[in-house]
């Protein structure tokens, strides 16, 4: 067939323009304002003055923005092998033949859909309140005093509860995209498996999750991305200003950039924010070679 | 890390710390009788029917604000601005941005040529540099800082090298609000003003079953800051905050440390002061009358009017004075909200007109009535009842 090359440029310039212009340049303009020194986001680059990787050294001093990186990481690593396990398990009950799936997948879904902001205060009010909240209310109906006066939003748990009300929220996401890889998996293999005298857990290991080495690396690049920006779930568990336990690099970079919220801290610093924003970047760029290296699936076919 | 984030908080508590003291100046200076070109409304009388006002048809106003429209300071700026939109005949685009909007939208909005005129907010404004404009001409022009605390005058003063580029107004005072009833049920008749009779109020409070303090995580460090200003002074607290002679290992630092310590081992703090995500202390523990005490600014009186209801007796005293202290009692953190006017104005004088409407005569005492707040306009003498006791510390240098 002849190609009619001026027809292929009249289709593709526009879409090839806009790709460029709200993806590849402000891409482009990061990365250079990270090695800036700036004041305001929409300072006029005459006012940048080059400071080389000052930005960099500068946050990795910072013992903050070095807590805020360890908690990422352990919300990532913990949250991630919390959500994984339990959507698997979740989703593979729920493929399994269960009735009501309809409605169990829904309900479970259900808090995707409601705003984050109803979700964690939800669970900070009436959840994990120290005098009226469920947890304590549940642990004194139960008569367990040891457990019903632990403060879960004190200093030593405040992590843990962000992590689990957080999780909760999105177990369903994980859930629906495990369910679709386990759908796509042929029932053959199954029926073969159990007259070959195979029991579910048997071939839960040996079929279903070999089968879904895709669909995982899907979830944790998936995973990776909303935990990378992690924010408004801090910014609810510690409000007016960030705390040590809950603090990560999304809120240090709204801090750098905007300014404290309670107090007179007015001074901003765009630079150091464009290079937290590389630094999530390349954090996901990392975990996304690393998946596709590790969960190569492309020695199967079915 | 704490560390960092006490600093973080500290130096917003101290760049508000002034000195009530009468020995500083006030810099107020007598404003001559010039006469403005466009005549404007009389500074006094500002805030009522005005039949001078000036004449500003045909010119319009983008207004910016950081409340919400139906918060009860915007809702008073509301009606300010429709009072001052039919005396002068000019046109005022009000725009309720409310905290974050101005945050992260107005300096973007002014570097992408966007017409916004004048706006409030949080005090210091001094991030928004040649965005916003000088002042002084200005409030020579209305002679309008005769009629303005002094002390904020300066405070605004002090954020831009000296020169007034904001307008203060919901003046604040940052120490402890209290129970006045808890108080008298616990037998107390005095306020404390020094250590130990903060100490003695705690343990009487806590012997008539009261829970004598708490607080919330965004205002834990409030009372650690004041007390080591009281230790130290504002410039040995700003060392500590950038670690600079010695900054954190200061033997202050500990004994500010030692003397929490000292109240929490007491038990003077609520048992549940440890997991108190704001406003939880605030709402649940402080304004229900289960605590006695909560250091944190003037502006929690209005946040939980619909929770304590008219009956809650409010009183206030300062951060009492530590023994070897360098600040006694004299020092208190102070601040304020303001106005600017941005660079982007053409017409100043009816911007500026608009922010006298606002801080000055029926309005300024309509919003300082309205949000339980203090008045701007040193002529309105009427206090809210629920800070009356703040009446007598706040710096003002036109009473000594």
């Amino acid at each position: 067939m002849k190609r009619n090359k001026s027809m292929i440029l009249a289709f593709t310039i526009p879409g090839t323009l806009l790709f460029l212009l709200t993806f590849v340049y402000p891409i482009i303009r990061t990365v250079i304002m990270s090695f800036f020194s700036i004041t305001e986001i929409t300072d006029p680059v005459s006012k940048w003055a080059f400071s080389g990787i000052q930005n960099y050294t500068a946050l990795f001093q910072n013992s903050l923005f070095q807590t805020s990186l360890w908690n990422l990481f352990r919300i990532w690593l913990y949250g991630g092998i919390i959500i994984m396990a339990v959507s698997l398990l979740l989703a593979t009950i729920l493929t399994s033949g269960v009735r009501g799936k309809g409605f169990f997948q829904a309900a479970i879904y259900l808090p995707n859909v409601i705003s984050a902001v109803a979700m964690a205060t939800m669970w900070i009010q009436y959840v994990f309140n120290s005098s009226y909240g469920f947890l304590t209310n549940f642990f004194k109906a139960l008569h367990l005093d040891a457990l019903a006066s632990i403060q879960w939003l004190d200093g030593d748990h405040k992590f843990w509860a962000l992590l689990i009300s957080y999780c909760f929220g999105m177990i369903g996401h994980h859930m629906l995209i495990w369910i679709s890889g386990i759908e796509r998996i042929s029932t053959d293999y199954y029926e073969a498996a159990g007259i070959d005298g195979a029991n579910k857990i048997k071939q839960f290991f040996h079929i279903t999750l070999p089968l879904l080495k895709g669909i995982l690396r899907t979830n944790i690049i998936m995973w990776s991305i909303s935990v990378a920006g992690f924010f408004i779930w801090s910014q609810l568990f510690s409000p007016l200003t960030p705390d040590t336990s809950t603090v990560v690099p999304m809120v240090y970079m709204y801090v750098k950039l905007f300014g404290a919220d309670s107090v007179d801290v007015v001074s901003r610093d765009a630079g150091s924010g464009a290079a937290i924003g590389i630094i999530l970047c390349l954090f996901i760029v990392i975990i996304f070679n690393v998946a596709n290296r590790l969960l190569k699936d492309d020695d199967l076919e079915f | 890390m704490k560390k960092r984030i006490a600093a973080t908080l500290l130096t917003g508590i101290l760049t508000l710390t002034m000195l009530a003291g009468c020995a500083q100046g006030s810099g107020q200076t007598e404003t001559s009788g010039t006469t403005p070109a466009a005549q404007p409304a009389g500074s006094t009388a500002a805030g009522g029917e005005n039949t001078d006002a000036p004449d500003y048809s045909g010119i319009k106003l983008v207004y910016w604000s950081n409340w919400e429209a139906t918060e009860p300071q915007g809702i008073v700026i509301k009606e300010a601005v429709e009072a001052y939109e039919k005396e002068t005949g000019v046109e005022i685009d009000l725009e309720f941005k409310g905290r974050k909007g101005i945050k992260e939208g107005l300096i973007p909005a002014l570097d992408a040529d966007q017409q916004v005129d004048l706006f409030d907010g949080q005090g210091n404004k001094s991030n928004y540099g040649d965005r916003t404009v000088s002042l002084e001409d200005l409030v020579k022009q209305f002679d309008y800082e005769k009629d303005t605390n002094p002390v904020m005058m300066e405070l605004a003063r002090s954020y831009t090298d000296g020169v007034l580029k904001e307008i203060p107004y919901q003046f604040k005072a940052n120490a402890y609000l209290y129970n006045k009833k808890l108080f008298r049920d616990a037998g107390i008749d005095k306020a404390p003003s020094n250590w130990t009779e903060f100490l003695d109020t705690c343990q009487k409070l806590k012997d008539s079953g009261v829970i004598p303090l708490t607080t919330d995580d965004a205002y834990a460090p409030q009372a650690f800051g004041m007390h080591l200003a009281r230790l130290m002074g504002s410039d040995g607290v700003n060392e500590v905050m950038f670690n600079e002679n010695g900054g954190w290992e200061r033997p202050e630092v500990l004994q500010a440390a030692k003397a929490f310590e000292d109240l929490a081992g007491k038990g003077y703090f609520s048992p549940l002061v440890g997991s108190n995500v704001w406003p939880t202390g605030q709402n649940t523990e402080f304004a229900v009358g289960k605590a006695a005490m909560y250091c944190v600014g003037t502006y929690v009186p209005n946040e939980v009017k619909t929770i304590t209801g008219g009956d809650f007796e409010w009183g206030f005293f300062n951060y009492p004075e530590v023994e070897g202290g360098v600040n006694g009692t004299e020092a208190m953190v102070v601040g304020a909200q303001s106005f600017a006017i941005t660079s982007k104005c053409e017409h100043p004088e009816a911007a500026f007109g608009l922010i006298e409407k606002l801080t000055r005569g029926e309005y300024d005492a309509k919003l300082a009535a309205e949000t339980l707040g203090l008045p701007a306009d040193l002529n309105n003498t009427s206090w809210p009842a629920e800070l009356t006791e703040l009446h007598d510390d706040f710096p003002d240098l036109r009473r000594c």
